[in-house]
């Protein structure tokens, strides 16, 4: 019963799962971990069968192989809750949508009504019923499309990724209903990068590595991650960007307040809390945020100009937001004419990184961590004095980070870094200073 | 038991097409000038004021280049003013119909009345996704920015860009409805009734010939 895998091959760019068994347990919430482009997503898309995807080999899902299954009876089997919250609703109001699934589901009227009227009081989800979908927050969309899944009444749910762009409060509400209906019996397994927040609820921990499955001790989830050394006394950095009085926020919330704080030269390093505000500061700092206040790049005082981003400029979170053309080699030589010296190095990076032969294909086509890699490179190759990075390292491999630190390091002999991440390994003895963001202000940690 | 929703999409979809086949070919400045000012007063009470600032700015460049170029080649200003106010109330009328029609129950309506399913939640997911486009033509001249280019909102770079986007989001928005069960071909199930409310349809029809009497 719950999941069961047997025998299961799976081809992406070569094999992905070769004769992969495992089973996951029923009744039971599991975790399921591994790197970007492990294959997280892939695999809880083969067991939901949404997609087109060819496989050999066999999945159960409550002893039964729905493989030639109409998409009606698989999805009263296994309900799937999507990464991003804005691609998932047909209807414009949450009821709408609710009557979509359950007309799909060919129910008959007097048990919608029932299964609306359980699942919106289970989601809590009533206050939001008629409101347009556009107007809910990342967490209230999410809630609103678990609420779906439960009037569908699957005894299978798979979530994958589902917090990526939650806010934290919201992400430790939805975790906690996560548990409370393990509780009543579902399955559940949720593919997640953050292991944060899972101590108290989750019952296994199985990661995916080289396209193997294995369990986890769930001590993992309270172990506190290593220390890394972020900060070098003898660096010999002086300041180099001026925060005056400034006081930065998101949606009527003040995130950031900074009377007098100097970012130096060098390497650093910003770490803080999910949605205490880095990413918001980030884009702040190249001027594409509103905040008030002064902000000054040496002694000049920054405004929003075309010509700033000649100085400074940011690698955004999401890669696909950095691209401006459709193929990788159109993306690397976007902008201002690139030296040959530049140009040979692109080319070494696209060979090193295994990306040589993808260089003229889609850049939808590429994997998130291929993407990412690609806007690294674009965005080394640029010649700016101060450069911001926001999650530089999210699915990549080590040897990728690698590679991607030297470069930094490299690069830093001339130029300044501000670097935002949660995969502090990679920057261990590269990073020079450390600065935190915590309870709206800015600290320097350690050194 | 069945239970049924009365819409008035269609009575008013009907109503502004016979308005606006109307004033394609009648000659009455008055009967363009009473539909400009019910069509201002509607977007008023539903309090649509964007729409009331693209009702006054939009046509003007089109119709006052229209009433110029046919000033300048006859006497008649007649003609060249009849056409002014009928670009204005053509603009009118296509603002009520995105204000005030509810193009989900039109639909929902259309498909009760056997318009296919895949047409019509394939229609639905495209207009409900249109606020997400235009957060990507921004996200793309954001991201031209942050390179250094300056990406005017003309640039034909930006829409193949944005065309090239939503195409990859199909893949995930056919995913998605497959998730909440809809199956190509496979039974629905109808809970309730779309009627196309009769009241309405009789306050669209009195509403019609009340202009027709009145204003010509």
């Amino acid at each position: 019963m719950g999941i069961e895998l047997k025998k299961l091959r799976f081809q992406r760019d070569g094999p992905l799962f070769d004769g992969l068994d495992f089973a996951f347990a029923t009744g039971a919430m599991t975790v399921l971990t591994g790197d970007s482009g492990s294959g997280k997503s892939t695999l809880l898309n083969l067991i939901a069968g949404f997609a087109p995807m060819m496989y050999e080999g066999k999945i159960l899902v409550n002893g039964h192989d729905n493989r030639d299954d109409a998409m009606q009876s698989k999805a009263r089997q296994v309900g799937m809750l999507f990464q991003n919250p804005d691609q998932q609703f047909t209807m414009r109001t949450l009821r709408g949508e609710l009557n979509f699934a359950l007309e799909n589901l060919n129910l008959p009227a007097e048990a919608m009504v029932k299964q609306i009227r359980q699942a919106v009081a289970l989601g809590e989800t009533t206050a939001f019923l008629d409101r347009d979908l556009q107007t809910l927050s990342g967490g209230e969309k999410q809630r609103a499309a678990l609420t779906v899944l439960l009037a569908m009444d699957a005894p299978v749910l798979l979530l994958d990724e589902p917090f990526a762009s939650i806010d934290p409060a919201s992400r430790q509400q939805l975790i906690t209903k996560l548990g409370h209906l393990r509780d009543v019996g579902k399955t559940i397994v949720i593919a997640e990068h953050d292991l944060s927040d899972y101590a108290d609820v989750a019952d296994e921990l199985v990661s995916l590595k080289n396209g193997r499955l294995t369990r986890l001790p769930l001590s993992t989830l309270t172990t506190i991650p290593t220390h890394f050394q972020l900060t070098q006394t003898n660096a010999g950095t002086k300041p180099l960007f001026h925060l005056d009085h400034v006081i930065c926020g998101q949606n009527r919330q003040v995130l950031i307040r900074a009377a007098d704080w100097h970012f130096n030269t060098g390497i650093t390093t910003l770490t803080g809390a999910n949605g205490s505000g880095k990413s918001t500061l980030l884009r702040a700092m190249v001027q594409l945020h509103p905040y008030q206040g002064r902000m000054l790049l040496g002694d000049r005082r920054l405004r929003r100009r075309q010509r700033l981003f000649q100085t400074m400029t940011l690698a955004v979170q999401d890669a696909t937001k950095q691209f401006v053309t459709l193929t990788p080699a159109d993306e690397l030589k976007f902008g201002s004419p690139l030296t040959a010296e530049v140009r040979e190095r692109q080319q070494n990076a696209l060979e090193y990184l295994g990306l040589a032969d993808k260089q003229n294909g889609s850049l939808y086509h590429l994997s998130d961590g291929q993407k990412k890699m690609i806007q690294l490179i674009a965005m080394l190759s640029l010649d700016r004095s101060f450069l911001l990075l926001d999650e530089p390292f999210s699915g990549l491999d080590e040897r990728a980070c690698a590679f991607f630190t030297k470069w930094i390091q490299e690069k830093a002999v001339e130029e300044s870094f501000l670097i935002v991440t949660h995969r502090l390994a990679p920057l261990a003895g590269v990073s020079q200073q450390h600065v935190q963001l915590a309870d709206q202000h800015l600290q320097v940690v350690g050194g | 038991m069945m239970v049924s929703k009365k819409t008035n999409a269609l009575n008013l979809s009907l109503l502004i097409l016979v308005l606006t086949l109307e004033i394609s070919f009648s000659h009455s400045v008055k009967l363009d000038l009473a539909l400009i000012g019910l069509a201002a007063a509607f977007l008023l009470w539903r309090r649509a004021f964007k729409s009331l600032v693209v009702l006054a700015l939009l046509p003007l460049i089109p119709a006052a280049s229209t009433y110029w170029a046919i000033t300048l080649h006859g006497t008649d200003t007649t003609y060249a003013l009849l056409l002014f106010v009928r670009t204005y109330a053509f603009t009118a009328l296509g603002l009520v119909f995105l204000v005030g029609v509810d193009l989900e129950a039109l639909l929902l309506w259309l498909e009760q009345h056997k318009l296919s399913p895949n047409f019509v939640y394939g229609l639905l997911v495209v207009i409900h996704a249109l606020p997400q486009i235009i957060h990507e033509v921004a996200a793309i001249r954001e991201a031209s920015l942050l390179r250094g280019q300056k990406l005017h909102p003309w640039s034909p770079m930006i829409y193949v860009k944005v065309i090239f986007v939503a195409m990859s989001w199909q893949d995930q928005y056919v995913k998605a409805m497959y998730a909440h069960g809809y199956t190509e071909g496979a039974a629905r199930s109808v809970p309730r009734a779309i009627v196309s409310s009769r009241c309405g349809l009789m306050a669209a029809a009195a509403l019609f010939l009340l202009l027709n009497v009145l204003v010509r």
